[in-house]
């Protein structure tokens, strides 16, 4: 496209800043939402992929806001994910008969703020790293985390984890299966309409500009360092649902759910998905679930099928799927002569 | 020089050394922009005058001396903090994040007056996940439009050098600055887009902002500029008026290669 077709048209801000795009968006994936949601139905095979796709969705989104908005490769992804699942399973052990479900509710707020607690603290730790350093650093803690839910035997279980958390009751109404993999879907459809929003509000405006021209972005005024440290610390809180999820899901908690493995599962989602959406990291959490469970084919290297899978897609398509569609549809729409931007911008 | 009063000084340097090893690039800097006045800050390659711009909007630190923002010293404070002050600052090679639009690349600008505090920045941070359309873009594209940047909404990879200086200096102004620090804002601008930065000086110097231009195009600068200064390795060695700049010996050495 080039200057020439622009020199008449008055810049147009809401198409600009996207907003309407933004309310497409939230109504087609609340459509693909509730489709999901029908489908997935009864079937206990379904509701398992669909709660380990949940928790993968939420790990993905988790880390989409620091790395995809702020330019930040921090990888204790793990970490979080086990602090909201081992707050669900070790509070709900801490009460009994009616104080039980108090606690049990308790704990989802107390998971997210131990999440984020730690990320404030691994943030300040590591606030004068970036890139690779940052990457080994938190890597580190992640395997950390992980061994210490393996050795630290009185508070976690140990090897064989912690079982015999209750379900949770919402007013004499028991959340079964069905019912929290519909709360599951929802959330997600929450949280990754919050995020599409605050990528293009100011202050993600202003994330995404440090990551890209950081000296323009503090000669603009913009304070660099509490950006960043604010987006690692959401992106934990979002990371400790899927922890908070798959524990009330499961009722039971294992650390080898927990091991560094999973970070690099999650690492790819974004890419494989698309960058320019948290609904990338959705998405790329549905395929890396296909690919591991949906094929007999690939159920022995899944992690390995799927690696190979996000550098073709970083190859041939650094926008991602979601780009590569929107790709598409501004080509064929530019075809049929419909006028219009072409897609795939963003 | 030292002596001189610094009363009415928006941006004051005093005494600024910088080297880099054993290499001095600034040997006792010491300049000051009043409110509502350009001054113009020449000399040639090497002479410095990038550093010293990175030396005063904080992105390069400096071995000694002081500088000042609307009175504040700030020699130990960031970047972002100056800018806070009131610092603007354009880049020799712009600055510009290729990813996002035109407009979003001058919307940081908006941003960043949100960003002024701890608890502004985390307030800020909190309602972007509730509603991005709290901003209002009709002043960004009015801005523009006198600087004849149109078509905001092309991704910054895809537009010309010109119209990233044109983005730079819009950003500035958007940060509505005591002072403004340009880094040679002219080159590789149309004509349209030079007249549109001298009318935004103009008005900029009208409404009380202190403005430091620094360029080689003594063309351009002459009839813009109320004073001027001539840098060379690393000192200022003439300053004054533009008359007795252009007359001075050292100043026709430089330029024109006659004494």
């Amino acid at each position: 496209m080039t200057s020439f077709a622009h020199a008449h048209a008055d810049p147009r801000p809401n198409a600009v800043t996207g907003k309407r795009r933004l309310r497409t968006e939230a109504l087609v994936t609340a459509a693909i939402g509730l489709g999901v949601v029908l489908f997935v139905g009864d079937s206990a095979y379904l509701q398992d992929l669909a709660i380990l796709t949940i928790a993968y969705a939420f790990l993905g989104m988790g880390m989409y806001l620091p790395l995809a908005l702020g330019g930040q490769l921090s990888l204790a992804y793990n970490a979080y994910f086990a602090i909201g699942a081992y707050s669900v399973a070790i509070m709900s052990g801490l009460a009994t008969g009616p104080l039980q479900q108090l606690a049990l509710w308790a704990s989802i707020p107390a998971g997210v703020a131990t999440a984020m607690a730690t990320a404030a603290v691994l943030g300040f730790a590591t606030r004068k790293l970036s890139g690779f350093h940052l990457a080994v650093a938190t890597l580190m803690f992640g395997i950390a985390v992980h061994t210490f839910l393996v050795h630290s035997d009185s508070l976690t279980g140990g090897p064989t984890g912690l079982g015999g958390i209750p379900r949770l009751v919402l007013f004499g109404w028991e959340l079964g299966r069905s019912e929290l993999v519909t709360a599951g879907i929802v959330s997600i459809w929450v949280v990754a309409t919050l995020i599409a929003r605050f990528r293009v509000s100011l202050a993600g405006i202003a994330l995404r500009v440090q990551r890209e021209a950081p000296a323009a972005a503090a000669a603009s005024g913009v304070p660099r360092t509490a950006l960043k440290m604010y987006a690692l610390v959401a992106g934990a809180a979002i990371a400790s649902l899927a922890g908070i999820l798959f524990a009330l899901m499961n009722q039971f908690v294992l650390p080898e759910s927990f091991g560094p493995k999973v970070v690099f599962l999650v690492l790819f989602m974004p890419i494989l998905g698309g960058m320019s959406t948290p609904w990338g990291a959705v998405l790329g959490a549905v395929l890396v679930v296909y690919f591991t469970f949906g094929f007999d084919l690939f159920q022995g290297p899944g992690a390995l099928t799927f690696g190979v899978l996000a550098l073709l897609v970083l190859l041939l398509a650094p926008t991602g799927i979601i780009g590569l569609v929107g790709q598409f549809f501004g080509w064929t729409r530019r075809r049929l002569g419909l006028g219009g931007k072409g897609g795939g911008h963003e | 020089m030292n002596e001189r009063s610094h009363v009415g000084e928006v941006l004051s340097c005093r005494d600024i050394h910088k080297s880099y090893g054993g290499l001095k690039v600034l040997r006792g800097v010491t300049l000051g922009v009043r409110r509502g006045e350009i001054l113009g800050l020449t000399g040639a390659n090497g002479a410095g005058k990038s550093t010293l711009i990175d030396v005063i909007s904080g992105q390069t630190a400096y071995t000694s001396g002081e500088i000042c923002i609307g009175g504040v010293p700030v020699s130990r404070e960031g970047t972002a903090l100056r800018a806070q002050l009131g610092l603007a600052r354009s880049f020799q090679r712009p600055q510009v994040a290729l990813e996002l639009t035109l407009l979003d690349n001058i919307r940081v600008a908006r941003a960043a007056a949100g960003l002024s505090s701890p608890y502004r920045i985390l307030s800020a941070f909190v309602r972007g996940f509730v509603g991005p359309g709290d901003d209002d873009c009709a002043e960004i594209v009015r801005v523009c439009e006198q600087l004849s940047l149109r078509g905001l909404d092309r991704l910054a990879a895809e537009v010309t050098f010109g119209e990233l200086r044109l983005l730079e200096f819009a950003r500035a102004l958007l940060l509505r600055p005591k002072v403004i620090v340009l880094d040679e804002p002219f080159s590789g601008v149309g004509d349209a887009g030079i007249n549109g930065i001298i009318d935004a000086l103009r008005a900029l110097r009208a409404a009380g902002c202190a403005i430091l231009l620094v360029d080689h195009n003594i063309d351009l600068l002459t009839p813009l500029v109320d004073r001027m200064a001539l840098l060379a390795q690393g000192e200022i060695v003439v300053e004054g008026g533009v008359d007795a700049c252009l007359e001075s010996p050292v100043f026709r050495s430089t330029y024109i290669g006659v004494a």
